[in-house]
């Protein structure tokens, strides 16, 4: 979008997701799942993971996928990007223990 | 090394609370006060000469400090482009290159004029009305055309194309191998060109101070040292004058490692200008200026006996150097010295042709020459195996370098460290459930489906390197690594490596291994790297999966030394001999007596004090060089699972598996990371990417990243990952490299599935990248 759409609206940034010391459980997830590597996307995907996550609380592995299209990434391959979302999902849904077996990622 | 809490395990990125939170430091987050923009003015040709420039209009245009041609240059910037003769050893030609043309351009994208304005926006504006005259020439793009005589030349008034004509080994070497043959298997093997496309792009602010005449340089580089070496010469600068300070780095995959253009005219900009000078490049940049990879094609033949052994090979890669030789491309050629794979061979006959060519010049891209050498063998070996109707995995068994002949001396005098190359086949096939899978395929094949199952029991070379192999090959400075530890009177430790991250996690990786070794907790020690006016004299940057199996054991050993002097002033506090003090998990005591003892930070406050032993200075620091004995050798196998579409061609990857082997594992999810990233890239290379230029005028026609198809999260599958750990006996941690290992591995196994999966329809090898587009009309042509 242009900044002139954005008029009168309000927007978050990546600089506004953390409480004080206190990440976003979005953050907090790519940081536990090694979400990211150079960093330098990792805003970018964190600030679509929230848009998608307040959209569709549990995506299923295909619904990260077609949620995460626009962005970009060279370092990860992605594997750990779709693990922080879905764990990220988990614990804002407040749901741990339904969660399903994350097929990405190795150990 | 004992492994105590910290090695092996998982430990949190101690980078990515800055990273998640928009608090990284990447190169367009610096400015100076004053700074000037610098926007460049690029060839629109691949080949001509420029004829004219005219720069009155820009000159006038609002907000510009400054309109600036090769002339101005001349007096600022000594020397043409370095071009290390790394791994080749006869160089015929490497054409001169100033950083700014003068009279002829040789790529689309060489830079002709730079503008200065006030902001970037007006350096661009000003840029587009600079008027320049070309009298067009034509363009060498076809590698074959180029070799020939008649051919017109990359730059005109050059005797040929050829920039270097190695044979390492003749065919003298395989006539028995190829004599003794009953079948002998020959395939052409492209290898697409390919751009690394790093998230952030390059840049460079520079700030030459007139009357210091310091110079600092804030810029995105894999490697701040050899930059300060660079630049500093060509300016007629001492090394001490210059400081390169490379921050957060946005990716490099190997596109960050040799000087470009921007990196001497920016600086130069600052002191003709005297002021800061800024420059960002933008994704159109980047595609047609960033050194690209790959770009080859190979010539092959292999001799095999009817029951699968292998005896020769006969190989000779044509590689394209683009227009001027790049400072690391013919690193390239290695991938001759690593055509054999994990294999065994009577002999290896491989020749390396550089052609240079109207496009931008190749230099290493991650994996640089390994990707190709394990693509070319393990192609080679499905082509064998499909020949004399064997499965791929028992044509691999036959003839994999057996465990207990490491360390093995291969072809090319190259010594093997280690190595058990069935257990990793073993675990790939068991993880990806290979026998089922062969059951599914005929099931499928029945139905008219078509589902391959593709392997690649990749191995690699990393870890540069040994001074005896590197230094000759760079022109004079050997590739080891340098590293400071300084402890604190409170027992603080800093750690300096003369590495760099761009993505690794060195800050975690490396703090958890010194944190173990001074038993010290992990919180207490900082690595820095990045800036040359820190740590050592020296750093040597990071590529080729070098960074822990050089530099981290060159921060062990300074480690090691801080130890030594520690047991000498533990001895004397606790009055026993220096040879009865032992070092545990933090703690100097004597041999016996562990209630006798001093912690290391009563130790590093003792040793700023004035009750030391005689002769002993104050002070609690070490620097150490680390000169590897020999290069490492990471291994593995990867399965991937294909199917394609009747219809469209298109390649589904249905299952990935990658079994990987690179010793001692520091942390665990960063190697996994790098793998992951790793074979992400390499599936990019075998079914996406490819930098295409037009043939005829050489305008590059990939120039951003629609065109350019860089996978998205949709193209890339879920894997399954593990390890085995075969520790490398070269260094002390028994570590060897992962940065590349995926990449090198993939791309081998991607296509062998797609050909396994096309094979019904007598298709043997399919080049890349395996677009739907080429495989629907594959299969076409096949049906017919």
């Amino acid at each position: 979008m242009f900044a002139v759409q954005a008029e009168g609206k309000s927007l978050t940034t990546i600089e506004g997701m953390a409480k004080g010391e206190e990440l976003h459980p979005i953050q907090q997830a790519f940081w536990d799942e090694h979400g990211l590597q150079c960093g330098y996307c990792t805003p970018g995907f964190i600030m679509a993971a929230a848009y998608l996550l307040a959209q569709n609380p549990n995506p299923t592995e295909d619904e990260i996928r077609k949620g995460l299209e626009g962005n970009l990434c060279r370092c990860t391959g992605y594997v750990n990007i779709i693990k922080a979302v879905k764990s990220a999902a988990q614990t804002m849904s407040g749901a741990a223990g339904k969660k399903a077996t994350v097929a990405a990622g190795g150990n | 090394m004992a492994v105590t809490q910290l090695v092996g395990a998982k430990i949190h990125r101690r980078e990515d609370p800055r990273l998640i939170t928009g608090h990284g430091h990447y190169i367009d987050d610096f400015t100076r006060q004053g700074a000037a923009y610098a926007a460049f003015v690029r060839s629109p040709f691949a080949h001509a000469r420029i004829k004219r420039i005219d720069i009155t209009d820009a000159s006038k245009a609002p907000g510009v400090v400054g309109v600036f041609t090769a002339r101005d240059f001349k007096g600022q910037l000594a020397g043409t482009h370095p071009a290390a003769p790394a791994f080749v050893a006869e160089k015929k030609y490497i054409p001169e290159r100033f950083p700014i043309a003068e009279k002829e351009v040789c790529y689309q994208g060489e830079i002709v004029a730079a503008v200065l304005a006030d902001s970037k926006a007006q350096a661009a504006d000003a840029a587009n009305l600079i008027q320049v005259e070309y009298d067009e020439l034509p363009a060498v793009m076809d590698l074959e055309k180029a070799l020939d005589a008649k051919s017109p030349k990359a730059h005109e008034g050059a005797a040929d194309n050829i920039s270097w004509d190695l044979t390492y080994t003749g065919p003298e070497v395989t006539e028995a191998a190829f004599k003794e043959a009953d079948v002998v298997v020959k395939e052409r093997i492209l290898q697409n060109r390919l751009a690394p496309v790093p998230m952030e792009p390059r840049g460079v602010l520079a700030e030459y101070e007139t009357y210091d005449k310091k110079l600092t340089i804030w810029m995105s580089s894999q490697n701040p040292h050899f930059i300060r070496l660079f630049v500093s010469g060509s300016m007629g600068l001492k090394e001490s004058q210059v400081r390169v300070i490379s921050p957060d780095v946005g990716g490099g995959f190997g596109s960050k490692i040799s000087p470009y253009p921007e990196d001497y005219l920016v600086p130069a900009l600052s002191r003709l200008s005297e002021r800061p000078v800024k420059w960002i490049e933008t994704r159109t940049e980047s595609m047609q200026n960033a050194t690209h990879g790959r770009g080859q094609f190979y010539d092959v033949e292999v001799a095999a006996k009817k029951d699968g052994t292998l005896l020769g090979m006969r190989m000779t890669q044509y590689l394209d150097v683009g227009a001027y030789c790049g400072t690391f491309s013919a690193f390239q050629a290695c991938a001759c010295l690593m055509a054999g794979g994990a294999y065994k061979w009577k002999g290896i006959s491989a020749r390396t042709i550089g052609i240079l060519t109207n496009r931008v010049p190749t230099d290493p891209y991650r994996g640089a020459g390994r990707p190709e050498a394990t693509h070319l063998v393990e192609r080679m070996v499905d082509l064998v195996a499909g020949q004399l109707k064997l499965d791929p995995v028992a044509i691999r068994r036959k003839n994999f370098i057996q465990p207990k002949e490491f360390p093995y001396t291969q072809n090319f005098g190259l010594v093997v460290d280690s190595g058990d190359y069935e257990k990793s086949l073993d675990r790939a096939l068991e993880l990806a459930g290979y026998d089922e899978l062969r059951k599914k395929q005929a099931d499928l094949r029945k139905q008219g489906r078509y589902f391959g199952i593709g392997l690649s029991t990749w191995i690699e070379l990393c870890g540069f390197g040994p001074s005896a192999a590197t230094a000759p090959a760079t022109g004079g400075i050997a590739l080891v690594e340098s590293a400071q530890v300084r402890v604190t009177p409170t027992g603080s430790v800093i750690v300096y490596t003369g590495t760099h991250a761009h993505g690794q996690g060195h800050e975690t990786t490396f703090s958890q291994i010194v944190a173990d070794q001074l038993g010290v907790p992990y919180e207490s020690v900082e690595l820095r790297h990045g800036d040359t006016a820190e740590g050592t004299s020296f750093g040597y940057g990071t590529y080729g999966s070098r960074s822990l199996a050089v530099g981290g054991v060159a921060v062990s050993k300074a480690v090691g030394k801080v130890i030594d002097k520690g047991k000498k002033l533990a001895a004397h506090m606790l009055e026993a001999a220096e040879e009865d003090i032992v070092f545990e998990r933090g703690s100097f005591h004597v041999k016996g007596s562990p209630d006798k003892s001093k912690a290391f930070g009563e130790v590093a406050f003792a040793s700023y004090g004035m009750n030391l032993p005689e002769g002993m200075e104050q002070g609690l620091e070490a620097v150490a060089y680390f000169d590897p004995p020999n290069l490492v050798w990471p291994f593995g196998a990867h399965v991937a699972v294909v199917e394609i579409d009747a219809e469209t061609g298109h390649v589904q990857l249905e299952k990935y598996v990658a079994v990987d082997d690179c010793g001692n594992i520091i942390n665990p999810m960063i190697v996994d990371g790098q793998i992951h990233g790793g074979v992400a890239q390499a599936i990019a290379q075998a079914l996406y990417e490819e930098v295409v230029y037009d043939e005829e005028t050489g305008q590059l026609k990939t120039g951003t990243l629609l065109d350019y198809s860089i996978p998205g999260i949709g193209e890339i599958p879920a894997m399954s990952l593990d390890h085995t750990v075969t520790p490398s006996p070269t260094n002390d941690l028994g570590v060897k490299g992962i940065g590349e290992a995926g990449t090198i591995a993939a791309s081998a196994a991607v296509i062998n599935a797609v050909c396994d999966a096309l094979s019904p329809l007598g298709i043997k090898h399919v080049d890349m990248p395996a677009s739907p587009d080429r495989l629907w009309n594959m299969m076409k042509g096949a049906r017919k």
